[in-house]
């Protein structure tokens, strides 16, 4: 079962697959990366806390290549594994970078195999006008996101100023999609996370 | 890409797009509405089918694990125009149009070890899943299995095999050897079998025959009337040195050994020096098994004789003296 996460840089991708792993009750981050330096995908095994300190930043963009984290969730009372891809941040327009395309390619390559496409939108830029809130990339992902099944769309750091504003304004603009609120701060929603995958998987 | 697509058929479509936006000529917003055609339609679908019955596996489910094998990305690609092929015919099913009359027999041509019974077996399960096939199970044969010693006795066994595959996948390895023996040979009684078994099964069964390619190639040119029956041509490459070396990671994992850093530069070298070259019964992955199994054994022997308490790091670690004068 693969889950892909994408969304826009910075809205906290990389924390929320870490948090939610050790929320599902894994014990140690298990990673591929999937170039390491020697160009082969790598495994990693990661405690949390260094998983946080190395892989979230509070400068983007951070994430440079697809990452898969392994956890497991019951289904049936069978435990199931869950692959969650972490993404690179993808921005609107043509990235000047070729490896950050070549990244962006893989990535939206990957949301159409996947199980379910999870997409991360920071809920407290959505009612402001800065660079960061709603964008053309956002704008496109909810347009296709909304003939899925396998689409939801989590709204991020529900912990911050206008975070209830940006999601009202989420659930008014987009009745037909699923919008989950969650903060990888306080953990709000991670519940309501698990029971969507579990619906969605089975 | 898959010749059996129809032309513009969505999977081209969407090489196409990803192809865009890695040459910089497509912004990923615009990307995405061209990609969710192919998604929304083929997806999208199976998956609404597929909640209903949790015990069936989904094509996704099944292609994830495709994705999982080293290496093979041209058959990857493969296989996933023949799942978008399939889901949109049923599709055109659904709505009343007209089905293509498509079968979907195939020839694997590839070296021993290149991983064609793994691709044989996700494709059972591939076909099971988006409801193709009933069983999607595997029964692998060779020559041994199909040709009798008298007249009449390879009908028998050829039709007792059949009966066993019905529902699932047939696998022939070394299937030009069937026609080895030329025109009187029992093995040319199989292959009209199997070939009427094609015809007439073909909602039911289906027949995979591999090989090594020089002799697969021959095999197709003694039997004319096989190419048009075996439409699907996948081409397994040997691996690289860089495969080989994660195929040897993923091993090794599996039975709690790792490869020390010197190890896995030393291992690259040489699977690199050496690309191309192997013999061709040294067999890609079996080979890489040899290597390791070699390892394993010279590390135990290096550990028992050493005189300082061993951790566990040093129980799980092959070093490069462990593979050192390792290959014949
Ligand atoms: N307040 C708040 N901050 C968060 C939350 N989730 C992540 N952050 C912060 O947001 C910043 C970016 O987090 P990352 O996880 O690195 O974001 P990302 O989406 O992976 O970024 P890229 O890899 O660059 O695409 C960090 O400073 C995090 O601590 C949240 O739920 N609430
Ligand atoms: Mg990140």
């Amino acid at each position: 079962m693969e889950v892909v996460i994408v969304g826009a840089p910075n809205v906290g991708k990389s924390l929320f697959v870490i948090n939610f792993t050790q929320y599902l009750g894994s014990r140690e981050i298990q990673m591929e990366e999937s170039s390491g330096a020697s160009g082969l995908p790598r495994d990693r095994r990661l405690s949390f806390e260094k998983a946080r300190r190395d892989l979230v930043s509070l400068y983007s963009p951070k994430t440079t290549q697809i990452q898969t984290m392994t956890a497991h969730v019951l289904i049936n009372r069978q435990p199931q594994r869950l692959y969650l891809l972490d993404t690179p941040g993808i921005n609107d327009g043509i990235a000047p970078d070729a490896a950050a395309r070549w990244q962006i390619a893989r990535t939206l390559e990957r949301a159409l195999t996947a199980t379910t496409i999870l997409h991360m939108i920071d809920a407290s830029l959505v009612a402001t006008r800065r660079r960061e809130s709603l964008g053309a990339f956002d704008m496109a992902m909810l347009g296709w996101g909304r003939q899925l099944d396998c689409y939801g769309v989590i709204a991020h750091k529900m912990d911050r100023p206008g975070s209830h504003e940006g999601l009202r304004i989420l659930r008014t603009q987009f009745p037909d999609v699923p919008i989950i609120p969650v903060s990888s701060i306080t953990r709000r929603g991670y519940r309501e996370l698990k029971l969507f995958l579990v619906r969605a998987l089975t | 890409m898959a010749q059996f697509l129809p032309s513009g058929g969505s999977t081209e479509s969407i090489q196409n797009v990803l192809n865009s936006i890695e040459d910089g000529r497509l912004a990923p917003e615009s990307a995405i509405p061209l990609l969710a055609r192919g998604k929304s339609a083929t997806v999208s679908a199976s998956w609404r089918r597929d909640r209903g019955e949790s015990e069936l596996e989904t094509p996704d489910a099944v292609l994830e694990d495709l994705n999982r094998l080293v290496g093979l990305q041209e058959i990857k690609r493969m296989v996933r125009d023949i799942r978008a092929f399939v889901s949109i015919q049923s599709l055109r099913d659904q709505a009343g149009l007209t089905k293509n009359q498509q079968t979907f027999h195939m020839i694997f041509s590839g070296a021993p070890g290149t991983g064609k019974t793994t691709v044989a077996r996700i494709m059972g399960r591939l076909f099971k899943a988006l409801e193709v096939l009933p069983k999607g199970h595997l029964v692998e044969v060779e020559r041994a299995d199909l040709v009798g010693e008298y007249i009449g006795h390879t009908a028998q066994k050829t039709r007792e095999v059949l009966k066993r595959a019905l529902g699932g996948v047939l696998f022939i390895d070394e299937a030009y050897s069937l026609a080895r023996g030329g025109e009187k040979d029992f093995g040319k009684e199989a292959i009209d079998t199997l070939v009427a078994a094609t015809e007439n099964y073909r909602d039911d069964l289906l027949v995979i025959l591999a090989g090594y390619p020089d002799e697969m190639a021959w095999f197709l040119s003694t039997n004319p009337g096989l190419l048009s029956r075996f439409p699907l041509r996948l081409e397994f490459p040997d691996y690289s040195a860089h495969d080989l070396v994660q195929i040897a990671r993923r091993l090794l994992r599996e039975r709690d050994y790792t490869l020390a850093t010197d190890a896995e530069a030393g291992l690259l070298q040489l699977l690199t020096d050496n690309e191309g070259y192997w013999h061709k019964n040294a067999g890609n992955a079996r080979m890489v098994r040899n290597l390791l199994e070699h390892a394993i054994r010279r590390q135990a022997v290096r550990l028992t004789s050493r005189q300082t308490p061993l951790t566990r790091h040093d129980l799980m670690t092959l070093a490069w003296t462990d593979f050192e004068g390792g290959v014949g």
